[in-house]
């Protein structure tokens, strides 16, 4: 009896060792995400160097604007094919990494390693610029990612050890700062993407592989997803809202989209390690569109990946 | 045995008349195998290598015969089930005798770009080349791949081929690029394609190679089929001034005048400056007027003292008049043999302390004696052919470069040159000569035996992207110069992001530095990526470090700073556990990075280095190495006692004590002169032997030794006191020294052809005579980047003998010719300088090799502007074939238990299927209890069988006896008896043909007898 209690106990057994054998990284159990057509772009040269994309921002007709390591704006078609590009006025000690289309038509970038925001309309014409080194209000140290409220003010995110959200009014008067370097809750390490939505804000903090929700006062609300089944990232980079209530995130770490519920729940997964289709290297920004398409900058393999749901 | 037996044995009679429908499997498994076969092979999809196997086809129609002929005693299901099993597992066998190979076909394009880097080409050309490469590569299909290799001396592969294409317009792969060898740079873009794939090598080129052969090579593409499109790089100086030779006389004597002869070569009329240089010094300075082809000018020299003597003879020409600036100077050297001296070697901006009261016992001695810092020592043997004795006192081998001390080691081991090492708390050890050339030549090692007198290290090193030219080359080579510094126990560890997994992990975890060669491959093969923080690695490093045994820890960071920092909890951390952390910011973005690495250094008590160029970064690796080997000295008063007798310091008397000494071990053939044989620390309880005070021994032609104190006040402070002491260096020296012996072979060098001359010629009286010459004349050259080649001299007039060697590449070649035969042995040095590579002797592309290399592969010429199309255009299916040889074999080893397994094991299926609905408990309890029952019942069978069938055996006599009927026993006296249930089962019927088989046994005997009585 006691052999035959072993026989029909086995395949449970065999299951829970094979689930476990995967313990130590990050394995998801969660659905993949239903995608019908992976394409990839290609990033067109910058001299002899094959540009790697960073932040994405999808504008209302379907242009996607793209930040390249090369310091230039670049603004794709649906079909991937650039329709035109720019430079940043200043790029020699760094590229910018955030990106954002206003709501008035400007478009703001996030100017990390110059410690400002600088505003270019849509032909690429720089606007304004405000921001310097330094950690009082108004000032940056690197600046990781930018992204505006229904009302017109606007987030900036930083870090380098000064690791915080700073909130500006449509004109840009400095409204509040939140949060501050650390592994608390409220604090950051490396905040690389943040997305407002009904009122609440939602912060990729890479480093502690978690989203954080604050209101948008700056009043820390939670960590994103119950707190004895968070979702399980590894280093969050950038963020974006889907069209039904969910939220995307791009694991740096984990090269992969993971969709979210609003309430931390992971819904889904999509990608790998690696070079081929399907699979990505340290992606940086992704972003999704009205239609549910989500494009992801395939950084390390310096290529768009457009996931076609 | 006939064959007709043989084949009836085979093939035996049926048991049945065959039926239409027993054909019907073996034709249905013929139809299936010989179809599916056929149509794999027809689809493209297997290839067959040997067809010819498929004659074994037999064999199932074999298996099938015996299928009707045997009796399986199965049911007819299971014993179908049986047939096909074998069926299939035949015609596995057939198939993998056949050697199936599976066949791919791709579409797929691998496109390599090799690029040629060196200098003929320019940097301009190169960036050009760049460029077109990126933009032919961001324009590509997105399926096909893309690579790329450099070359110049030779290739290396800077991407290899694949869909994406990760580069950042920054070469990091080291190429030596005063030379060109296509050959390699073919070769090497051939082996990087897939061979699944069409391939392509788009090779962008001036066509000049002054290495290998690029014909045979271009077969082996043919071959492949892979064609090579050529982008020229086209050029033709109009103006190039280049200095062809610079001739000094062969004999000199002090204090006369001679000429110096200059040959300038020119394509075009020009008027330049003529400098000629002695040691860096400008001797003299014209002005002359070039007109095309060859110019001879000569100069004035005068050598007043014995000595080495460097000239440079250069051109300064007019911008314009010229393109390649590297072939316009050229050394000479002469050397006039005077008394040998003797160099102290001290660490550049040392404390003249160190070097002083040796120097001075030297000079009272009557010796002449240079001092110079390790910035000024020689990288070359040719240099120190004046010394007789080199000293270095208290330098770390950081303050040297590599050819230095290959140069040191040259002199000693071919030269005859003595070598002292004095000791410090830089010399050594400590002082990072563990595992170099000057540590080969000292009669000590820096492994060390006495390792409970050592505190044992722990060192991780964190090697974030270096974000500079080359800069992740630089990373790995200064990392492993750290680890080779390391004594063998000392442990070591390597954390990067690693680019392939784009995850933190390690190199290689603490691991002890005496695996230095295992390790230095590990970093050589490091993928190191972008990581975005410090934490993670740093707490990989610290748990690391928490688990070793060391007592002294350390870590090392070597980035631009812009991961995010540690947080102050994981710092504290590292406090607690006393690990300092020191970081070393290269290229930072900003200021605030090379604050952050500061905020990690000061909070650990590390050090934070910010080193203005990469030259720096090897003494700061080396450095931090060090400071794990500060136990290896001990600052304790021994009298040092005398060690093997030695007729070294042997007339002197009682040594005083020294204050401190450096820990070593001598070497097995090593002459210990003196020991540190009463250390405080209680060496008898240790097995070692005691550390060396004092050593010698002989290393190739030169002798060495090592002083493991030092001649200082701070641990040598009785010994300066000494009375002896004058006499104790003098018989050091004197038993260092160099022999300096009255040769009469002589030696001259010149460069002629492409080829180096070495011309040796014998003064000595008795060569005069017909057998008073040397029989074996041998040449050792020794030059840059470890080159060693040995030569035989042939005579090629009386007393005179001549070897050549194709020229070697740039640098500085020493000459040693060894004469023996006829009861004498003389040597001589020499050497000669090879001022720059053939590469800087190439005025023009070869447009004739581009073509041939173009037309032979099927490429096609392309321009600067080709798109990408040109490229990746058209291409036909590819089939490559690999074997599916195992894939049968697994299948076979799974169907064999399975066919065994039909024919032997009886399932229950109830049970299982009881089982697998869970109905356990009262499944069990039936399943049980109807075992039980079904065991009584075959019991009482198996008795009653049993009690029937012994009777008549038992008590019947023998038939043949009793009767003479040939009756057989009627057969159904069992059965009548069995229950009619029974039947069924399969024990029933094993016991039924059992009882038939002794019957019919039993009942032969009586028909045989019957027939014979």
């Amino acid at each position: 009896m006691q052999q035959l209690t072993r026989l029909t106990t086995f395949p449970f057994l065999l299951t829970t060792a094979l689930a476990c054998s995967g313990c130590g990284e990050v394995v998801s159990t969660a659905p993949r995400i239903a995608v019908s057509r992976i394409s990839h772009w290609s990033m067109p040269a910058a001299g002899p160097q094959i540009p790697a994309p960073r932040g994405l921002a999808f504008d209302s007709n379907g242009d996607l604007f793209v930040l390249d390591d090369a310091g230039r704006i670049l603004v794709f078609d649906g079909a991937g094919t650039v329709k035109r590009h720019w430079s940043m006025p200043e790029s020699d000690v760094g590229n910018p990494e955030g990106i954002c289309l206003f709501q008035d038509g400007r478009i703001g970038i996030a100017d990390t390693h110059y410690h400002r925001v600088v505003f270019f309309d849509r032909d690429g014409n720089v606007l304004t610029m405000h921001g310097e080194l330094g950690e009082q209000p108004g000032q940056f140290v690197y600046l990781s990612a930018i992204t505006q409220d229904s009302l017109g003010n606007y987030y900036v995110c930083e870090y380098g050890g000064n690791d915080r959200v700073q909130k500006f009014d449509v004109d840009g008067n400095f409204v509040v700062a939140f949060g501050g370097f650390g592994t608390d809750d409220g604090q950051f390490q490396r905040p690389m993407g943040i997305v407002w939505h009904d009122s609440l804000l939602y912060v990729a903090d890479a480093i502690n592989n978690r989203i954080q929700m604050f209101r948008d006062d700056g009043q820390f609300v939670r960590v994103l997803g119950p707190e004895a089944d968070r979702p399980r990232l590894h280093y969050p980079y950038d963020l974006s809202a889907g069209t039904g209530g969910d939220l995307f995130a791009i694991e740096y770490g984990g090269n992969r989209v993971t969709q979210l519920d609003l309430h931390g729940n992971t819904l889904g997964t999509f990608g790998a390690t690696g070079h081929g289709v399907g699979e990505f290297s340290t992606p940086w920004g992704l972003a999704v569109d009205s239609t549910g398409r989500i494009v992801v900058a395939d950084t390390g393999n310096r290529r768009l990946v457009e996931l076609q749901r | 045995m006939t064959a007709l037996d043989v084949f009836r044995t085979a093939f035996p009679s049926p048991r049945r008349p065959l039926r239409r429908r027993d054909l019907l499997p073996i034709a249905l498994f013929l139809a299936i195998f010989g179809g599916g076969c056929v149509a794999l092979e027809l689809a493209g999809f297997v290839l067959f290598v040997r067809p010819q196997a498929f004659f074994l086809t037999i064999a199932p129609v074999w298996i099938w015969w015996m299928f009707l002929a045997g009796a399986t005693g199965l049911s007819p299901a299971r014993a179908n089930t049986a047939l096909w099993i074998r069926f299939v597992m035949a015609a596995g066998f057939i198939v993998a005798l056949a050697e199936p190979r599976a066949v791919r076909t791709s579409e797929t394009l691998s496109v390599v770009y090799a690029v040629d880097v060196s200098d003929s080409v320019g940097t301009a050309a190169v960036d050009s080349a760049l460029e077109f490469v990126a933009r032919q590569v961001s324009e590509k299909p997105a399926a096909d791949e893309a690579g790329l290799v450099l070359f110049g001396a030779e290739a290396v592969v800077e991407l290899p081929p694949r869909i994406t294409f990760p580069f950042d317009g920054v070469v990091t792969s080291q190429v030596r690029r005063d030379a060109t060898n296509l050959s390699e740079a073919l070769s090497m873009s051939a082996a990087m394609i897939p061979a699944e794939n069409n391939g392509r090598i788009v090779l962008i080129t001036d066509g000049t190679s002054t290495e290998g052969n690029v014909t045979s090579r271009l077969d082996e593409l043919q071959a492949r089929g892979i064609s090579v499109d050529v982008l020229p790089v086209n050029y033709q100086y109009e103006n190039e001034v280049w200095v062809e030779r610079l001739e000094l006389p062969q004999q000199v004597k002090l204090e006369q005048d001679y000429e110096a002869s200059i040959l300038i070569s020119s394509l075009g009329e020009t008027t330049s400056t003529l400098v000629l240089r002695e040691n860096g010094r400008v001797l003299a300075k014209s002005a002359v007027a070039l007109r095309p082809g060859l110019n001879q000018f000569s100069l004035p020299v005068r050598v007043d003292e014995p000595g080495y003597y460097e000239y440079q003879a250069a051109i300064e020409v007019p911008d314009g008049s010229d393109n390649l600036s590297q072939n316009n100077a050229t050394e000479n050297f002469l050397f006039v043999e005077g008394t040998g001296r003797i160099l102290i070697v001290t660490a550049p901006g040392g404390d003249s302390r160190e070097w002083q009261p040796l120097a001075e016992s030297m000079r009272r001695d009557g010796r002449i004696v240079e001092q110079q810092d390790a910035f000024g020592f020689p990288d070359s043997p040719l240099a120190l052919m004046p010394y007789d004795s080199i000293v270095f006192v208290n330098v770390p081998v950081n303050a040297f470069v590599p050819a230095q001390l290959r140069a040191l080691q040259n002199a000693v081991r071919d030269v005859g040159l003595g070598f002292l090492m004095v000791g410090g708390p830089d010399s050594f050890g400590p002082g990072g000569y563990h595992r170099t050339p000057v540590e080969e030549v000292l009669p000590v090692s820096m492994d060390i035996e006495q390792q409970e007198l050592l505190q044992k290290g722990a060192l991780v090193i964190i090697l974030h992207t270096c974000e500079f030219a080359d800069g992740n080359t630089w990373g790995k080579r200064i990392t492993n110069q750290a680890i080779r510094v390391l004594s063998g126990h000392d442990e070591v560890g390597v954390l990067v992001f690693d680019k392939e997994s784009d995850a933190e992990q390690w190199l290689f975890r603490l691991t002890p530095a005496a695996s230095f060669p295992r390790l230095v491959t590990l970093v050589n093969r490091a993928r190191i990526g972008d990581m975005p923080t410090f934490a993670t690695t740093m707490e990989m490093g610290l748990a690391g470090l928490n688990q070793s045994d060391a007592t002294i820890k350390r870590m090392l960071i070597i980035s631009d700073g812009d991961p995010s920092a540690p947080t102050n909890q994981l710092l504290d951390a590292f406090q607690q556990a006393k690990i300092t952390v020191s970081t070393v910011t290269v290229s930072p973005h900003g200021e605030s990075d090379t604050a952050s690495m500061k905020r990690i250094a000061d909070a650990t008590g590390g050090t934070a280095y910010t080193p203005n160029n990469p030259a720096e970064l090897p003494a700061i690796f080396v450095k931090e190495a060090r400071t794990l080997k500060r136990s290896m000295i001990q600052e304790t008063t021994i009298s040092p006692q005398p060690g093997t007798p030695s007729s070294l310091l042997n007339s002197l008397d009682e040594t005083p004590p020294l204050h401190g000494y450096v820990l070593t071990t001598l070497k097995p053939r090593a002459e210990s002169v003196l020991l540190a044989s009463n250390l405080e620390t209680d060496s008898a309880t240790t097995a070692a032997a005691p550390a060396p005070i004092l050593a010698r021994w002989k290393y190739g032609l030169g002798s060495t030794a090592a002083f493991t104190s030092d001649l200082t006040t701070r641990w040598g402070r009785d010994w300066l006191r000494w009375q002896n002491f004058d006499s104790a260096i003098s018989q050091l020296m004197t038993s260092l020294s160099r022999v300096r012996k009255t040769a009469q072979l002589r030696l001259w060098t010149h460069i002629s052809s492409g080829e180096a001359v070495i011309v040796a010629e014998d003064f000595s009286d008795s060569a005069q005579r017909p057998d008073g010459g040397f029989t074996e004349l041998a040449a050792i050259v020794n030059g840059p980047d470890n080159f060693s080649a040995t030569l035989s001299l042939q005579q090629v007039s009386p007393q005179r003998y001549e070897a050549r060697l194709p020229l070697p590449g740039q640098g500085k070649y020493q000459v040693i010719v060894l004469g023996s035969g006829n009861g004498r042995t003389e040597t001589t040095t020499g050497g000669f300088i090879v001022s720059y590579s053939a590469e800087y002797l190439r005025f023009r592309s070869d447009p004739i090799m581009l073509r041939q290399i173009q037309e032979r592969t099927g490429g096609q010429l392309l321009t600067i502007n080709s798109p990408a199309d040109d490229v990746f255009g058209d291409r036909l299916p590819r089939s490559s074939t690999r074997p599916v040889f195992d894939w049968l074999l697994i299948t076979l080893a799974i169907l064999l238990p399975i066919d065994v397994g039909v024919r032997r094991v009886h399932l229950d299926w109830s049970l299982i299927r009881n089982s697998l609905f869970r109905r356990r408990t009262n499944i069990q309890q039936s399943t049980l209890g109807s075992l039980l029952v079904t065991k009584q019942q075959t019991d009482s069978q198996l008795e009653s069988s049993r009690s029937e069938l012994s009777i008549p055996q038992r008590t019947q006599p023998p038939s043949h006896l009793t009767t003479g009927s040939a009756e057989p026993t009627p057969r159904q006296l069992p059965q009548k008896n069995e229950p009619a249930d029974a039947q069924s089962t399969t024990l029933a019927k094993l016991l039924a043909i059992k009882r038939q088989q002794q019957e019919d046994a039993g009942s032969q005997p009586d028909d045989q007898h019957d027939g014979n009585s």
